[in-house]
């Protein structure tokens, strides 16, 4: 996956972050819906998360390695694509999907929650 | 006989079994959620199964059951970077030990491995007539496979909007067989593509008799794609979706449906049209079908046919009804379910 992780300090223990899946995804995980990842960024945390479970890679992120256009995902509670600059780019389907909040650092103990967008009626 | 539907709706899929064909039993949902866009039952054993969500992508599943399914992890893709997108799992079949998968955006994906791993066709997702490929109101899809049992090099694929492709190589390279089919558009370049098939079905003893329900109309092939004319005499409609074919009586099955602009059935009673003399007249074979105010049409993938004797012919609308006929359409049972918009229908008897 072309999610290039970041520089780590040798030596240093990665955090261990919690991420929640929502309950259409079971299928894909054998009903499992909580699961762990390391990382010191959301980055690092995305390619361990489909390291371990590659099964989840392509429903969670496009061809271009973004998040899929209804994915949505919160770091510790926020909207991780509030997380990096306004001025980046959204991806080609001219939605979300936007990788710059990706290089927010992560700490034991965080949690990641993936959800879809649904809205209207 | 015991017979075994897989129905893939837009919101799961089901089991429908009998062991009559009289009396059913339903099954479901599974994959909850999840559009079930196509099936296959290996003949070694086992189920394969493409479920797509417009959330979270397309994926396919395999079974030894039917009961547990995994999700496979090498399984159809684009490579990464690519414009195209993996978005939908059209049809699946099993041909000499490799499994076909015909995929939107517009590919061919092969498995010789039951399903476990996926490789592209590259003769025919990377041809040279793509850059005029315009998707149709379904998507661009290729949505149709046929073989030629007696030459293994041989075989057909349908891709919505652009056309029948046959290969006579094994799949290095294919070639636009659509020569007698009205354009759906004309593309400035490439002159052979522009035509809308929409569905594809094959003469058990002749595999250069192939029946084409196309946007433009009914049409038939004598010669294996390479030239088409058109045979609708008797259809009230000549648009539609599926074409299939009774393997034991050579009867066709079609639903016509009022031009592509409105997409339902005809007169708002849902019919069903039969060929009994290969496609020269088709008559109506509705009996016991809703007559009045039924306006759910049939997709291409939501129809078949089980190929016992007498012949059973299935098929699930978008409006969600499943209907049965246990003498090839003489006759049809209703049956009393209202599932979500059936986009596929396949059966194992």
């Amino acid at each position: 996956m072309d999610i290039p992780s970041t520089t780590r300090v040798a030596g240093r223990p990665r955090p261990t972050v919690t991420v929640f899946l929502p309950s259409l995804l079971e299928p894909v995980t054998g009903g499992v819906r909580e699961l762990t990842a390391c990382g010191g960024s959301l980055r690092e945390v995305f390619a361990d998360l489909v390291a371990r479970e590659p099964r989840l890679k392509p429903h969670l992120f496009n061809e271009a390695s973004e998040f899929r256009r209804h994915v949505l995902c919160f770091h510790n509670g926020t909207n991780t694509r509030w997380l990096g600059s306004p001025a980046a780019g959204e991806n080609d389907d001219g939605q979300g999907g936007r990788r710059d909040g990706w290089d927010t650092p992560v700490s034991e103990g965080d949690t990641v929650v993936f959800m879809q967008a649904v809205s209207g009626g | 006989m015991s017979v075994r539907l897989l129905v893939g709706t837009a919101k799961g899929g089901f089991w429908v079994t009998s062991d009559d064909r009289r009396q059913w039993e339903v099954e479901g949902p599974f994959f909850k959620g999840w559009k079930v866009t196509a099936g296959l039952r290996l003949e070694g054993g086992g189920f394969v199964a493409a479920v797509a969500s417009e959330i979270y992508g397309p994926a396919i599943f395999l079974s030894p059951d039917g009961e547990s399914w995994e999700q496979v992890e090498d399984g159809p893709a684009y490579p990464d970077g690519d414009d195209r997108r993996l978005r939908q799992i059209w049809t699946l079949r099993e041909n000499r030990g490799t499994v076909y998968a015909g995929v939107q955006d517009a590919g061919v994906f092969t498995s010789g491995d039951g399903g476990r791993s996926w490789q592209p066709v590259p003769g025919l997702n990377e041809h040279e007539t793509r850059g005029g490929w315009m998707p149709g109101a379904g998507g661009l899809c290729c949505h149709a496979f046929l073989f030629d049992h007696n030459d293994p090099d041989r075989m057909w694929c349908g891709i919505s909007a652009v056309g029948v492709f046959r290969t006579d190589d094994g799949g290095a390279t294919w070639i636009p067989k659509n020569r007698g089919v009205y354009w759906a558009h004309e593309d400035e370049e490439f002159k052979e593509i522009g035509h809308c098939v929409h569905g594809l079905a094959q003469d058990p003893d002749d595999p250069r008799r192939i029946y084409r329900q196309d946007h433009s109309g009914m049409y038939r092939s004598r010669d294996g794609g390479e030239s088409w004319a058109r045979n609708q005499h008797g259809l009230p409609s000549t648009f539609g979706f599926p074409v299939v074919l009774d393997a034991a009586s050579r009867f066709l099955f079609s639903v016509p449906l009022e031009a592509d602009q409105y997409r339902l059935p005809v007169g708002g009673a849902l019919q069903v049209f039969r060929s009994m003399d290969g496609g020269d007249s088709w008559d109506s074979a509705s009996a016991g079908l809703p007559e009045v105010h039924a306006y759910g049409g049939v997709l291409r993938g939501a129809m078949a046919v089980d190929n016992l004797e007498p012949g059973g012919v299935y098929m699930g609308t978008t409006s969600g009804t499943l209907h049965v006929s246990r003498d090839l359409g003489g006759s049809w049972t209703n049956l009393p379910v209202i599932l979500p918009r059936i986009l596929h229908v396949s059966v194992w008897a």
